[in-house]
């Protein structure tokens, strides 16, 4: 009972922050239709303005609005002085820009941090106290705020999308860009406040990352953005619901394995899940069998 | 537009003349003074000529945090061998190459440097010289590392390469052992990182000593580096109720796991292994390490006074950053290959001959009753270091020797 408890648990906990890295991304892709390779580093910046925050003030709710809105507007600046360049010149120099500018932040941060060495938030906003059990699984304060905060963001997502103007245009470009165009939509700045708000999302996550992590290194990002990226082909490139549907299946695919069977064959079963599904479904879970977007 | 017009446009102003004449005049007195200074220096400088040391080290990358904190130790044992004369005269310079914690790039730094260097220090991961140490053994070129956990590697590649570092075969073993009998404990679960060379194989060892003694191993449990969440593992390990647990992992994710265990309620000895013990290890787990032991060759919170001085030194230096294991293999590594260069009266200056780099590995392989910073030890047939370890406690976050 234990063991099946701690499952459902990990699968709840890590599949909400796995959702929010794959928001991000596939939102990211939604609207500027680029896969956005350091969305694993922004989600480290996010992890280190957090930290900066919290060594002043260790707050962690604090930490998140600081993480999103340093990743938002770092996400304004690198679309607008990086990939909106490179608009319109194929999907391979976004693809390469995407990944050094991912080795600059980790180097940046390497540098700038104590030389790469870990650190972690004070203990005052990692919030360890262990609230109550669920059939013998202790549940951590973090593991409800993290799971509540992911809660109160994808419905402000939700909301943001589909009940306000700034929505409207966001799904009009990631739809029809031309057509947006033509009906008077702004869509390179509709672009630029989706990347902003695709890495908003990436920071969030960062500092709930911190938490469970326990510490936080400029690297730490390298296998989640690759993870975030396998959640979006799985679920599918630009769809928001496929996002958060790959994300619990890996979680509960990770756990189950790890419990039941051998964690050193979590990442190969996980991953072998997700190349059946794209041989079978290339657009993913819920994504949209559409070759080119027009 | 003609050409005349150009030439009309381009012609030089008489105040560009001059200019051009005052520019001429300086060029003119600087050269003098350079042919006029220039071999004087080169005469002053002739003696002292210092010796390159190429540093394989990984600066960049995830074994960063390693690279640096060598560094800046062995910076400071290169400043004390040049206080005490140098090498046969010449003082020592270290070039840091950077391996970017990249087993390819340190075996194509190995095949740069063999062709311009008498020796190399490093790599300091144990990946790396997986890949380095052939190279050199294969140009017939000496190196000397310092974080080689892995008494396996050595051996492979006799007699170009060696070693400051007890590999975790001398340590590993018998500090389990005595953890076995501190504890009492019957039953235990492993968490390795099998993603990490050194950590498999000190997990490995400690498990072999623990069956040695009658322990059963209940489970192993494999985990991977920079993992996100321990729950599921630790629920594992809840459910299995060891009564010990024996973590073979990096220091960060070892802190992590620990971590873990403890916020989960699980109140059990746990062993470390010895990589996993350094700085960062104590900064991830704080004071959930509540009932752990270790096995090191060196701790920064040691009492000897030749330990408190480096320390004090190193902290200075690294601003604030305290010294790990590594940090002392790494000065001892400086110190070793200066001292074998003047036991062999080679330099490689003027470019180094296969009889000088012989002659420098037999120094080597020939080391008894050096000194080192905090022992004196020998080199060993295998090419590393021999000597005897510490066994440490942490109680609480609180790091102290174990009687």
């Amino acid at each position: 009972m234990i063991l099946l408890a701690a499952v459902i648990v990990g699968t709840i906990v890590l599949g909400s922050i796995y959702a929010l890295m794959a928001i991000g991304l596939n939102l990211i892709y939604a609207v500027a239709e680029v896969v956005q390779l350091a969305q694993g580093d922004m989600l480290v910046v996010g992890a280190y303005v957090g930290y900066l925050i919290t060594r002043f003030v260790p707050n962690l709710f604090l930490a998140e609005i600081g993480a999103i809105v340093g990743c938002g507007l770092l996400g304004v600046v690198v679309q607008l002085l990086l990939f909106r360049p490179l608009a319109g010149r194929g999907h391979l120099p976004p693809l390469v820009a995407g990944l050094m500018l991912g080795t600059a932040i980790e180097e940046g941060l390497r540098a700038t941090f104590f030389q790469g060495n870990p650190v972690r938030y004070p203990s005052g906003a990692t919030l360890s106290t262990s609230l109550f059990n669920v059939a013998g699984v202790p549940i951590s304060e973090a593991q409800v705020v993290i799971v509540a905060i992911v809660a109160v963001l994808a419905i402000g997502l939700n909301l943001l999308l589909n009940r306000t103007k700034l929505g409207l245009a966001m799904r009009a470009v990631a739809e029809r860009p031309a057509c947006a165009r033509m009906l008077g939509v702004p869509v390179a700045t509709v672009v630029t406040l989706g990347f902003g708000l695709g890495s908003a999302l990436a920071g969030a996550a960062g500092v709930l990352i911190a938490v469970v992590f326990s510490y936080i290194t400029p690297f730490i990002g390298i296998d989640l953005g690759f993870v975030a990226l396998a959640i979006c082909l799985f679920g599918g490139l630009g769809s928001l619901s496929g996002a958060v549907i790959g994300a619990f299946i890996l979680a509960f695919t990770e756990q189950v394995t790890t419990i039941y069977i051998a964690s050193s064959y979590k990442d190969a079963i996980a991953f072998t899940l997700i190349i059946v599904v794209m041989v079978f479904r290339p657009s993913g879970l819920m994504g949209r069998l559409v070759a080119e977007r027009p | 537009m003609s050409n005349a017009g150009y030439r009309i446009h381009f012609r030089p102003s008489m105040k560009t003349s001059i200019y051009r004449l005052q520019v001429l005049g300086y060029a003119a007195a600087f050269a003098l003074t350079a042919i006029a200074v220039g071999p004087a220096n080169a005469r002053a400088a002739g003696p002292a000529e210092p010796i390159q040391i190429p540093v394989l080290s990984s600066q960049t990358g995830p074994g960063a945090s390693y690279g640096e904190n060598n560094v800046t130790a062995m910076e400071m044992a290169a400043a004390e061998v040049n206080a005490h004369g140098g090498v046969l005269g010449h003082p020592i310079a270290l070039e840091v190459q950077d391996t970017q914690s990249s087993p390819s790039q340190a075996a194509i730094l190995v095949r740069q440097d063999a062709a311009k260097y008498l020796a190399a220090l490093g790599p300091n991961l144990s990946n790396d010289a997986k890949a380095a140490f052939p190279v050199a053994v294969q140009l017939k070129f000496p190196m000397v590392s310092s974080g080689i956990s892995d008494a396996r590697i050595m051996v492979a590649n006799r007699p170009w390469t060696f070693s400051t570092f007890i590999p975790a075969q001398v340590l590993a073993a018998s500090a389990t052992e005595t953890w076995v009998k501190r504890t009492g404990a019957k039953t235990i679960v492993a968490i390795v990182n099998n993603q990490d060379d050194a950590s498999a194989i000190q997990e490995s060892l400690m498990q072999a000593a623990v069956a040695k003694d009658g322990v059963k191993v209940l489970k192993v449990i494999t985990v991977a580096s920079r993992q996100p969440d321990y729950s599921a593992e630790v629920s594992l390990v809840k459910s299995l109720a060891p009564q010990g647990i024996i973590v073979g992992d990096l220091p960060p994710d070892a802190g992590a796991i620990v971590k873990a265990l403890t916020t989960a309620g699980v109140d059990v000895p746990v062993m470390i292994s010895m990589n996993a013990f350094t700085p960062d290890f104590l900064t991830v787990a704080g004071k959930s390490a509540r009932n752990v032991s270790t096995f090191t060759e060196f701790w920064s919170g040691l009492q000897e006074p030749a330990a408190k001085k480096f320390t004090a030194a190193y902290l200075r230096k690294s601003h604030g950053v305290p010294p790990g294991l590594s940090a002392v293999t790494s000065y001892d590594s400086v110190l070793l290959l200066a001292d074998a260069m003047r036991r062999a009266h080679v330099t490689g200056l003027g470019g180094s001959t296969t009889q000088e780099r012989e002659a420098l590995i037999h120094a080597l392989a020939a080391t008894k009753g050096f000194h080192g910073l905090l022992q004196s030890y020998d080199i060993g047939s295998e090419g590393y270091r021999t000597g005897a370890g510490f066994y440490l406690r942490i109680t609480n976050g609180v790091v102290s020797l174990a009687k």
